[in-house]
């Protein structure tokens, strides 16, 4: 196997006594993009931290393009391209201008820095924001431009937390396509998420993280043919518990789960089928595809673990 | 404790990040800024100088117009460093996280913070070179050597734009760094023989004053506003060449530590 793009062995992050990674491990490879689920808190943003120099390890190997990383890694620093969670542009200039800014910490001569600005504001669709101040710019935006910015060094390795939380879906449409034509081009990305479908758009492989360990990795369909199956029934009742609703349909030895107000029967193969399942007098009964999301909670949990 | 004096290196980037200020500050607070930089020496020459100089014949053989001068030289340099990387530094530090957006490219803490001070400094260097103007014009600095108050104001603005940052590292909100113009700076304003000698000062706060980069700078910028290029001058930039030194290696290290974690 070639050398991976980054690679993260045994790491651990601790911050006094909290650990927040707790020995993890990730490769991602040329060309694939690699997403971190889980819940806030999981640890996703802080391992990320480590990949762009906003922090050092406690104790694990940290490597990027086959060379250990620290925060002192000015020269791999110039070949990754970083979105923040955190909308850090520049408020007093334009659009325009804070790619010229961004592209003199490259060392980029303003010649070329300004037809690439050009390029990259024509690429996340805002040249005719061209002359706008960040202020005046929407939410979505706001985001394609820090993800112009962060290709403006036109990197190898993409890092990207969290690129379209708060969007509203057609902003974060664009987004996904913007995304997909990058990694068209060879772009090798790795991205924080917590929403699925986000994940199922991008990633070819996803780790699920909770509190800094991996709980599981693989492609999205292999994650869910092998933690929920291919269909999953719901079943949701006023007045009889998810509890009392499966002792009732003798469903105690089939893979199911329950949340405070749902039972959940996960469809492996040929037990139970569809049709062996009673359709009750006042039971809400929901037949669906599994999706990533049930892997996920079923995974980290259906209760609120913040 | 040890990682508070390790020894910052400083790469050329940091000139892209005191760019980074510069676009900034022309893009919005220039006019009235500068508005503010010239007004504020004539307004203190005028009333303060020949107000309370009417009542002064001279001070230590000068005019009290030619005495203060200097000291108040000092003062607006101090005064627009200070500002400048305190509540500036803070908000592109904590409030628009500028620094860490930053140090995500090929540009290290270290040249992050080396940029942010050069450029408090700059605005130092601005409100010297105001006030420089101002004194040439009502005739009480001696030319050419008053003009090497120039890089004395930029001096003194790297001294007082790496105490003020490593204010600013510590800080936690705004109301912090009260306590630093209250408690620190405008004392030491009173104290640095910019209004009267040091000498006249009583006993045990003498050799403090003397310690203080304010009196220092006061002392350089009085020699050379009076076109004395003298060797006296030689301790005073030790001086402030070392506080410069000190604090600038604990600011960054400050800065490090808070940011990367």
């Amino acid at each position: 196997m070639p050398e991976p793009i980054a690679e993260l062995r045994g790491v651990v992050k601790r911050y006094g006594l909290l650990e927040v990674v707790a020995g993890l491990s990730l490769s991602v490879q040329k060309t694939e993009c690699v997403g971190l689920l889980g819940p806030n808190g999981a640890g996703k943003t802080t391992t990320l931290k480590l990949l762009t120099g906003q922090g050092t390890a406690t104790s694990g190997e940290v490597k990027l393009f086959g060379i250990p990383y620290n925060e002192r890694s000015k020269n791999t620093r110039s070949r990754i391209g970083v979105v923040t969670q955190d909308d850090t542009l520049d408020e007093e200039l334009t659009a325009f201008e804070n790619l010229l800014v961004f592209a003199r910490y490259f060392g980029i001569p303003v010649k070329d820095a300004r037809q690439r600005a050009e390029e990259l504001l024509a690429f996340v669709h805002l040249s005719e924001k061209h002359d706008a101040r960040v202020p005046a710019l929407s939410g979505g935006m706001r985001r394609r431009l820090l993800i112009a910015r962060a290709l403006v060094n036109a990197p190898d390795f993409l890092i990207l937390d969290e690129p379209t939380t708060g969007l509203d879906p057609q902003a974060r449409h664009l987004i996904w396509q913007k995304l997909r034509l990058l990694k068209r081009q060879g772009v090798t990305m790795l991205l924080t998420t917590h929403y699925m479908e986000e994940a199922e758009q991008l990633c070819d492989r996803l780790l699920i993280l909770e509190s800094g360990r991996a709980l599981a990795q693989g492609r999205p369909i292999d994650l869910i043919r092998e933690h929920v199956g291919e269909e999953v029934i719901e079943l949701r009742s006023g007045a009889l518990s998810p509890e009392a609703l499966r002792s009732q349909l003798g469903f105690e030895s089939f893979d199911t789960e329950l949340s405070a107000d749902t039972l959940y029967v996960f469809l492996r193969p040929g037990r139970p089928a569809p049709a062996e399942i009673p359709r009750i007098e006042g039971v809400d009964f929901l037949h669906r595809r599994a999706t990533l999301e049930d892997v996920f909670l079923r995974l980290a949990g259906r209760e609120l673990s913040e | 404790m040890t990682d508070l004096f390790s020894l910052p290196l400083v790469g050329p980037k940091a000139f892209a990040v005191w760019g980074r200020n510069i676009r900034v500050w022309l893009k919005g607070a220039v006019w009235s800024s500068l508005l503010g930089e010239l007004l504020e020496p004539i307004l203190y020459l005028v009333f303060l100088g020949t107000g309370i100089g009417a009542f002064i014949p001279e001070m230590e053989g000068a005019t009290y117009l030619e005495y203060v001068a200097p000291g108040l030289l000092v003062m607006g340099a101090m005064w627009s460093s200070s500002f400048e990387n305190t509540y500036g530094s803070f908000t592109r530090m904590d409030r628009q996280k500028t620094y860490s957006a930053i140090v995500v490219t090929p540009v290290t803490m270290e040249e992050v913070v080396a940029g942010d001070i050069l450029w408090g400094a700059t605005k130092g260097l601005v409100a010297g070179a105001m006030m420089i103007l101002v004194s040439g014009v009502l005739g009480i600095a001696k030319f050419p050597a008053a003009l090497l108050c120039l890089p004395l104001s930029m001096l003194i603005g790297l001294v007082f734009a790496s105490m003020a940052l490593t204010v600013t590292a510590l800080a936690h909100n705004y109301e912090f760094f009260a306590y630093y113009f209250t408690v620190v700076l405008t004392p030491m304003f009173f104290i640095s023989g910019t209004w009267f000698p040091v000498s006249t000062l009583p006993g045990p706060v003498q050799p403090l004053s003397e310690a203080l980069p304010m009196t220092q700078g006061v002392t350089a910028a009085r020699l050379l506003m009076a076109g004395r290029l003298d060797f006296e001058i030689l301790p005073c930039l030790a001086w402030l060449l070392l506080y410069l030194f000190v604090f600038f290696t604990i600011s960054v290290n400050l800065v490090r530590r808070r940011l990367i974690r």
